[in-house]
C-alpha cells in the first residue's frame, strides 16, 4: 500500500508562514518588452509571468511583506494595447500588489484593460491601481474580483489620466466571512472624462463590502457613476454599503451619481450615498486668515479631501507622495525605472 | 519694535455692506500699541461683520472708509496678505477642514506669515512649549482642523495660533463664548501675556465675564452698526447692570460729537 501525503491545515500552514520580502518590479510595454527589476529571480512562492498581461500568482501560506509592482508603459507609437492582469492568492495567502499605467507624450490610443483577482480561502491583497494614461487615451478598465471564505481584498484605484476613462468593477463575495473594501480617488482637469460602473455582489451570508469614491473635477471634466449592491436571496448577514462624495473645483465640471440597491433578503445593513459640493469659500478664507494664499489654500483642502484614500497607497516606490502630489495637480512623474 | 502710543489700526468712517444691506454705518476706532480695546454690543450690532471686515472677508463690502494697519491701507489686500502684515482675526466660528491636520497647518500659516521656512526642530519646539501653555495634549497635533472638536477645543486652538503668529494686531471675535470657566481662564491668561508694547487687541464680545479676566483700556459699544459710546474699563459693569437699552437713544448721534 502506498504513503499518502497528506495536504496541512490552514492553520498549520499559517503557522509555518513563511513571510518573504519582495519589492520587485515587473515591467511591460505596449511593444511586448518584458522585464523583472528589484530581483534577479522571484522568491520562492511568488510567480510573475507575462502573458499579454501580467500574471502574478502566490502559494499558500506565503506572506509577502513588501509590495510587488507592475509597470504598464504605453508607448508613443502604439494605436491600441489590449492587456490582462491576474492576480492569483492561494490560500492563506497575502501581498500587497501595485499597477501604474502610464505612457509619454499625447498618444491617441485605445486602451483595453482587464485585471481579474482571485483570492482563495483567508488570503489577503492589498491591491492598488495608479491610472495615468496620456491625456490622447481612451481606456476600458475592467475589473473583475473573486473573493473567497474569509477573505479580505482591499482595493485602491486613483484615476488621473487619459481623454475617456471607463472602469467597471465587478466584486463578488463569494465565500462567507469574505471581505471587500475598495477606496478610490479620481483627479479630472481639461475635458477629462470618467465613467464608473461599480456592481458588488453579496451571494453567500456574513460577507462585507465597502466602497468609497472621492473625485476632484475641475475645468470642463466630468465623472459619472453607476454604483449598484446586489444581495441575492443567499446573501443574508450582509454589510455593505457605497458612497461617492465629489468635489468640484470649475462651474463648468460635472458629476453624475446614481446609486443603487437590489436586494433580495432580509437581514443585511445596507447605506449608499452620494455627495457633490464645490470647494468651502469659508475653508479658504479661514485657510487665509492665517497667511496661507488663495492657491495654497485650495492645494490643501485638496489635499485634504482625498486623505483618506492617499493613508491606504504604499510608501514604497515613493507611491504616495508622487500620487499625492499629482491628486493636487502637478504630473506624478514617470517612476524611475521608465526614465529611458 | 512700535514706540508706545504709535497707532498700530486706524479705522475711519467705515461703512459696510453685506449681500445688499448697510451693516456698518461709519465706524471709526484707533488701537495704539500696547493697548486693549472691547467691542461690545447686542446680537446683529455689527460686531462679526466688523471683525471679518478687517480680515478681508469677500462677501463684506467696503462702501467708503479706511483701515490702516501701522499706516498703510490695507482695504485692498486679501485676507493672506493682510495676515502676513500681522492681522490677526481669532474666528467665533472656527472652520473645519477634514485630512489636514492641525500640525500641517500651523506650519504652513507659520511658514506664511514668517515668511521663511520654520525648521522642523525650531516648530516642534515652539509647538510644545505651546500647548503646553495652554494645555493641549499632543494628539491635538494629529487630528484634523477643527474637525469633531468641541467648542472650547477650537476655542483653545485659536488662541494657540495667535501665540505662534505673534500678531501686531489681533482681532478676537467672541473667543470666550463656548468655553467653560477654566478654558475662559486659560485663554484670559494667554491673551493677557500677549499684551505687548508692540501690539494691540481688539476683543470682540457679547458678555462681559471675558473682561473680568481681561482688563481692556477702552470699551466700544456698538449699535446697529455705530459706536454709540465709548469709554473705560468701567463701562463693562455699567453695561452688566443695565443692558444696553439706554444707549438706544444714542445710535443717532456720533459718538465723536458726544465727547
Amino acid at each position: 500500500m502506498g504513503a499518502t501525503t497528506r495536504k496541512p491545515s490552514l492553520r498549520e500552514v499559517s503557522d509555518a508562514a513563511p513571510i518573504i520580502a519582495t519589492g520587485c518590479t515587473a515591467r511591460l510595454d505596449s511593444q511586448g518588452d518584458f522585464a523583472l527589476e528589484g530581483c534577479r529571480e522571484m522568491p520562492a512562492g511568488v510567480q510573475i509571468t507575462n502573458s499579454e498581461g501580467l500574471q502574478i500568482r502566490v502559494a499558500r501560506g506565503i506572506h509577502c511583506t513588501l509590495p510587488v509592482r507592475g509597470l504598464y508603459k504605453l508607448k508613443p507609437s502604439a494605436k491600441i494595447w489590449s492587456f490582462t492582469t491576474v492576480i492569483h492568492l492561494e490560500e492563506g495567502s497575502s501581498l500587497e500588489y501595485v499597477d501604474e499605467y502610464f505612457g509619454t507624450g499625447s498618444t491617441a490610443c485605445t486602451v483595453q484593460a482587464a485585471t481579474r483577482i482571485t483570492l482563495e480561502a483567508g488570503a489577503k491583497l492589498k491591491y492598488q491601481a495608479i491610472l495615468q494614461w496620456p491625456e490622447g487615451v481612451q481606456s476600458k478598465h475592467t475589473q473583475v474580483f473573486n473573493v473567497g471564505r474569509d477573505a479580505t481584498l482591499e482595493v485602491t484605484p486613483i484615476l488621473l489620466g487619459g481623454l475617456q476613462t471607463h472602469l467597471t468593477t465587478e466584486s463578488h463575495c463569494l465565500g462567507k466571512g469574505s471581505s471587500i473594501q475598495i477606496s478610490g480617488a479620481a483627479k479630472g482637469k481639461n475635458k477629462q472624462t470618467f465613467e464608473f460602473d461599480i456592481i458588488t455582489e453579496h451571494s453567500v451570508t456574513d460577507t462585507k463590502s465597502t466602497f468609497d469614491y472621492l473625485t476632484v473635477m475641475g475645468d470642463q471634466s466630468k465623472a459619472v457613476f453607476n454604483g449598484l449592491i446586489r444581495i441575492l436571496q443567499s446573501g443574508a448577514r450582509t454589510d455593505a454599503y457605497q458612497k461617492s462624495k465629489n468635489l468640484l473645483l470649475s462651474p463648468q465640471a460635472t458629476i453624475e451619481a446614481f446609486p443603487k440597491l437590489e436586494i433580495a433578503t432580509d437581514d443585511v445593513k445596507v447605506a449608499h450615498g452620494a455627495s457633490i459640493s464645490p470647494v468651502n469659500p469659508d475653508q479658504i478664507y479661514y485657510l487665509q486668515s492665517r497667511g496661507i494664499s488663495a492657491l495654497e489654500a485650495e492645494t490643501m483642502i485638496i489635499d485634504g479631501f482625498t486623505e483618506p484614500v492617499l493613508t491606504r497607497l504604499t510608501e514604497v516606490f515613493d507611491l504616495k507622495s508622487r500620487v499625492s502630489t499629482a491628486l493636487v495637480g502637478a504630473p506624478i512623474g514617470s517612476p524611475r525605472e521608465f526614465a529611458t | 519694535m512700535q514706540p508706545l502710543n504709535t497707532p498700530l489700526l486706524e479705522i475711519t468712517d467705515l461703512v459696510v455692506r453685506v449681500e445688499g444691506k448697510t451693516v456698518l454705518n461709519g465706524i471709526s476706532l484707533t488701537l495704539k500699541a500696547g493697548e486693549v480695546h472691547a467691542i461690545m454690543g447686542r446680537n446683529g450690532s455689527g460686531k462679526t461683520t466688523l471683525s471679518h471686515t478687517l480680515m478681508g472677508h469677500p462677501k463684506y463690502e467696503v462702501i467708503s472708509g479706511s483701515i490702516k494697519l501701522k499706516g498703510e491701507d490695507i482695504k485692498g489686500l486679501s485676507p493672506d496678505e493682510r495676515a502676513r502684515r500681522r492681522l490677526f482675526l481669532g474666528f467665533q466660528y472656527p472652520v473645519a477642514i477634514p485630512g489636514v491636520t492641525v500640525a500641517n497647518f500651523l506650519r504652513s500659516s507659520l511658514r506664511a506669515v514668517r515668511k521663511d521656512e520654520v525648521p522642523p526642530s525650531e516648530f516642534r519646539k515652539l509647538i510644545r512649549k505651546e500647548i503646553t501653555t495652554l494645555g493641549i495634549p499632543e494628539t491635538f497635533m494629529t487630528r484634523f482642523l477643527n474637525d469633531g472638536f468641541s467648542g472650547g477645543e477650537k476655542k483653545r486652538l485659536e488662541t494657540l495660533q495667535m501665540r505662534l503668529l505673534q500678531p501686531s494686531v489681533a482681532v478676537l471675535d467672541e473667543t470666550d463664548s463656548g468655553l467653560d470657566i477654566d478654558a475662559l481662564r486659560t485663554v484670559a491668561d494667554s491673551v493677557n501675556s500677549l499684551r505687548a508694547e508692540d501690539r494691540a487687541i481688539l476683543l470682540i464680545t457679547h458678555y462681559q465675564r471675558m473682561l473680568d479676566y481681561v482688563q481692556p483700556d477702552h470699551i466700544h459699544v456698538l449699535l446697529d452698526g455705530r459706536i454709540v459710546k465709548s469709554a473705560g474699563p468701567e463701562l463693562a459693569k455699567t453695561l452688566e447692570e443695565k443692558g444696553y437699552d439706554w444707549l438706544d437713544n444714542l445710535k443717532t448721534t456720533p459718538a465723536a460729537v458726544r465727547g
